[in-house]
């Protein structure tokens, strides 16, 4: 198998492209698909400081490194979930990319700060690991990209989320989910521009390219993620995919092309902002965009809050361990003066 | 499984789809038409990851009273 660039021996086929690469031009290849989605979606400019939100796993340090070689300002955030036997592995990896590069890691803990894991909070708020996962990130990540002055947030969504979130969607006719999915947020009040450099890359190619630039990322798959419909959505896509090669990528990019524009005009009646704001007020106690007085985030700490302390987490971060004397709080009045208290001093 | 094997025919044996692994051979990246031999170390690694958080959570536009399922 020879590379289609230099005809030097390949190491890797992208069947969706027909092409066969060797170490360089698949390097190469990944940095132009980034280098054309920002272009193409006018994600990043060259003056923006960007902020990626980071897992330790090979998309985050895939495109945090792909952006930090085209020379924009990026730092990263490791938001720590507290998940045993997964979080403390997957951070050591985000500092140590960080570390070896001299870029900065902003590190939040949910149990140092917020006193619950996504273990306990989902069970506390009785949702899924993954939906108090994702409330817990979109709350936090934006939080620190407004605080931070940050003009983007990056997350490292891929080709193979992107087409396993469209099949969702897709299979049950959520049709305002639809007219949402889009490579490119704008900013708004109370929300950072949100973007994802890497909807032209697979999963297999952020993990190749990984592996070609000696990037060390956590392997291992979330535990909580087990048995995640969107693992079986992927797991149906790629066997569509090996029968018939380009169907993930036309999946997704005919949608964007052809579809998506139709959703926004039917569901948001012509508008062409994919997340209209007029329904929209603010938590009364962070202030952040919500469709209720108090936020989805305010209101799953108020349920898990206090459930687990630093000292039963055995917390390693490298942010103030003074919280380290938090004790069980068990009354659902005090883990509620505890939360605001906790909102209260990160506003400030 | 003994070697020489190509990687095709190894992960064809291994019943794993070639969307979703890479394999590593003594540490270095190889494709499909690749040969693996009985002394090589070889690792077949697994590329997809879990844990989508999106979408965002919205109500729903239009309840319908039928969810399409049979009651």
């Amino acid at each position: 198998m020879k590379c289609v660039v230099c005809r030097g021996p390949a190491v890797i086929d992208v069947r969706r492209a027909n092409s066969n690469f060797c170490s360089d031009h698949f390097i190469r290849f990944c940095a132009e698909q980034v280098s054309r989605a920002i272009r193409e979606f006018k994600m990043i400019e060259p003056a923006d400081r960007v902020l990626v939100a980071v897992s330790g796993g090979k998309d985050s340090l895939a495109v945090w490194n792909m952006l930090h070689q085209a020379g924009y300002q990026v730092d990263g955030l490791y938001l720590g979930l507290g998940i045993e036997g997964y979080s403390d592995t997957s951070v050591a990896f985000a500092r140590t990319f960080a570390q070896s590069r001299g870029l900065k890691l902003i590190e939040v803990n949910l149990p140092e700060e917020y006193g619950y894991d996504i273990p306990t909070g989902a069970r506390a708020a009785r949702r899924t690991p993954c939906s108090a996962c994702g409330t817990s990130k979109r709350h936090l990540f934006d939080k620190a990209a407004l605080e931070g002055s940050y003009e983007v947030l990056v997350t490292g969504h891929n080709l193979d989320d992107e087409a396993a979130v469209l099949f969702g969607n897709v299979l049950r006719w959520q049709t305002e989910y639809l007219a949402r999915q889009m490579p490119v947020l704008p900013a708004r009040p109370g929300f950072p521009k949100k973007v994802k450099p890497l909807i032209r890359l697979s999963e297999r190619d952020t993990a190749a390219y990984c592996i070609l630039m000696g990037i060390d990322y956590m392997v291992e798959e979330c535990p909580m993620s087990s048995g995640n419909k969107h693992l079986g959505y992927k797991e149906a896509l790629n066997a569509i995919e090996l029968a018939s090669p380009g169907t993930k990528s036309d999946f997704y990019s005919g949608f964007l092309r052809k579809a998506s524009q139709l959703f926004r005009a039917a569901y948001f009646e012509g508008s062409q902002d994919p997340q209209p704001t007029e329904d929209l007020t603010h938590c009364i106690r962070c202030s952040a965009p919500s469709t209720s007085t108090l936020c989805a985030f305010c209101r799953l700490v108020d349920k898990a809050g206090g459930m687990v302390t630093v000292e039963q987490r055995g917390s390693s971060t490298a942010s103030d361990t003074s919280s380290a004397q938090a004790v069980r709080i068990t009354s659902r009045a005090e883990r509620s003066a505890r939360s605001t208290k906790t909102e209260v001093e990160a506003q400030t | 499984m003994a070697g020489p094997a190509l990687v095709s025919v190894l992960l064809e044996r291994l019943e794993l789809n070639r969307e979703s692994v890479l394999v590593v051979r003594n540490g270095t990246l190889v494709p499909g038409d690749a040969r693996l031999e009985d002394t090589d170390e070889v690792e077949v690694r697994p590329v997809i990851s879990g844990g989508a958080f999106e979408p965002a959570e919205v109500t729903p536009p239009h309840t319908l009273r039928w969810n399409g399922r049979p009651r």
